[in-house]
């Protein structure tokens, strides 16, 4: 047995930029940067070239530096040498099949508040939809039923303000724990709440969400445009988390508040166990969302992509992320009027409606499809750039910034045809 | 030289670039990690 060849491991994969390459290790959840040389080398080895066809096919490096190479690869348990007759078969990395694994019911478009940045442009008196457009009671019943039997098991109600939606809100709650969903949450301002909401919040066992903007009411108030909104939020998350209800916080940066943002996310850690990385987000630019005095120099510096950073990557992810949309490949909302589309930001990919198809037929539809078929291969600039499945980003806020479903968001400084991070000039 | 280097963090170590990029504005520090794209309203953002 001649040991005359090197492969990355089965679960090891080798994704090729413009100029430079990286290797995913789904083994780990670890992407490896790799330059330009080792892109060749490579690739030569998982063609099934011996160690000297390689090393004649890249002159320009010397056999022993070759050898040290996958001595350091096999050191990072990312391949072996393996002899000419062995066979390393990747394993498998088929398409899952289409599901449900979370839905949005945006039960309406009201809200009590009016916040600056909202993306749904929600408010008192918004009037998008007309009353006679709204889903029935029957028809959102039947939505939970469809979704559940397409094997959702998470929904979320949402708004608007989404006890704007009445009690009937509690049919619906209901009905999700009856069929058995496992996550049921309500993203609420929580101003509304009374005694009464809060006693079958917990019979029924929901997860609520929030947004707080400050630990200052003026600053919070400042955004909701509601005085004393900040007071009522509070006293309420207090009287949910004292009958046991989970609270999850969420905050939005903006240029009102972010002066203050390290004390807001101190604030929310005192009031539940959040996590900065996950409860944070720059306000985006879309709905109300768009107006230029929400946006700061700090903010636009904050949310550039300026290293490669990223956190380990499943090989779920993995596969979604070549397959498809990250965020939209497993998640729904419908809309007030019966629209789908496939995330609460999106509201410009209507792909079906509920009062004339059934979930089944729009989830297996050819526009739901499309959107959740768009993996970072279709998406211009990034299908070539070798982070293309380790990376996600919004797909909404792209079109919004760019007015193309299909171009790169303006957010990552990374140039792939050179392998440079534009802002540092740092090859990685 | 042909090289391989690793960009993958774990959360605990992103979550403190990130506090770092919070603290102290002025650095510069990007808070964008490849999480960020997710929307808060998703019930699996924010919980420890």
């Amino acid at each position: 047995m001649k040991i005359d060849r090197f492969s990355l491991n089965p679960d090891c994969f080798l994704v090729k930029g413009a100029k430079r390459g990286a290797l995913y290790d789904l083994a780990t959840g670890d992407i490896h940067s790799i330059d330009e040389d080792s892109v060749e080398i490579l690739d030569k080895c998982e063609k099934g070239f011996s160690i000297n066809q390689v090393a004649q096919g890249v002159p320009r490096i010397s056999t022993k530096e070759i050898i040290d190479y996958f001595k350091n690869l096999e050191s990072l348990n990312l391949g072996k040498f393996i002899d000419s007759r062995q066979t390393i078969n990747k394993i498998s990395l088929s398409p899952p099949e289409p599901k449900i694994d979370f839905i949005w019911l945006e039960l309406t478009q009201n809200c009590n508040l009016k916040c600056l940045h909202c993306y749904a442009n929600s408010g008192s008196k918004t009037n998008q939809i007309g009353k006679d457009e709204l889903l029935t009671l029957e028809q959102w019943e039947r939505v939970l039923q469809e979704a559940f039997n397409e094997g959702c098991r998470k929904v979320q109600f949402i708004g608007g303000e989404p006890m704007l939606f009445g009690k009937d809100i509690y049919v619906l709650i209901k009905l999700a724990r009856d069929l058995g969903y496992e996550l049921v949450e309500v993203f609420t301002n929580a101003t509304l709440l009374t005694e009464e909401d809060i006693g079958l919040l917990v019979r029924y066992n929901v997860q609520i969400a929030t947004s707080i903007y400050s630990k200052r009411a003026e600053i919070h108030d400042k955004i909701t445009t509601q005085k004393g909104s900040f007071r009522k939020t509070i006293e309420n998350v207090k009287k949910l988390q004292a009958k046991g209800i989970r609270v999850r916080f969420a905050t939005i940066a903006m240029k009102q508040n972010e002066k203050y943002l390290k004390e807001t996310i101190d604030f929310l850690q005192t009031m539940g166990e959040i996590n900065p990385l996950k409860c944070l987000d720059v306000v985006r630019s879309m709905g109300r969302g768009k107006n230029d005095y929400l946006i700061s120099k700090n903010l636009s510096s904050w949310i550039q992509r300026k290293s490669p950073i990223f956190p380990k990557l499943t090989k779920e992810n993995f596969i979604k992320r070549k397959y498809g949309h990250g965020c939209w490949w497993d998640k729904i909302t419908v809309i007030p009027n019966g629209q789908v589309i496939p995330c609460v930001m999106a509201r410009k990919e209507i792909c079906g409606d509920i009062k004339k198809q059934s979930l089944r037929q729009i989830v297996r539809g050819v526009n739901l499809q499309k959107l959740r078929g768009l993996s970072k291969d279709n998406i211009e600039i990034c299908q070539d750039c070798e982070y293309r499945y380790a990376c996600l980003d919004c797909r909404p806020l792209a079109r919004e910034e760019t007015g193309n479903l299909y171009a790169r968001g303006n957010n990552c400084s990374y140039d792939p045809y050179l392998g440079v991070w534009q802002n540092s000039k740092e090859r990685r | 030289m042909l090289e391989v280097k690793k960009v993958t963090y774990k959360d605990e170590e992103i979550e403190e670039k990130v506090k770092e990029a919070i603290d102290d504005p002025s650095k510069g520090e990007s808070i964008e990690m490849s999480c960020r794209p997710i929307t808060t309203c998703c019930p699996d953002t924010g919980w420890r």
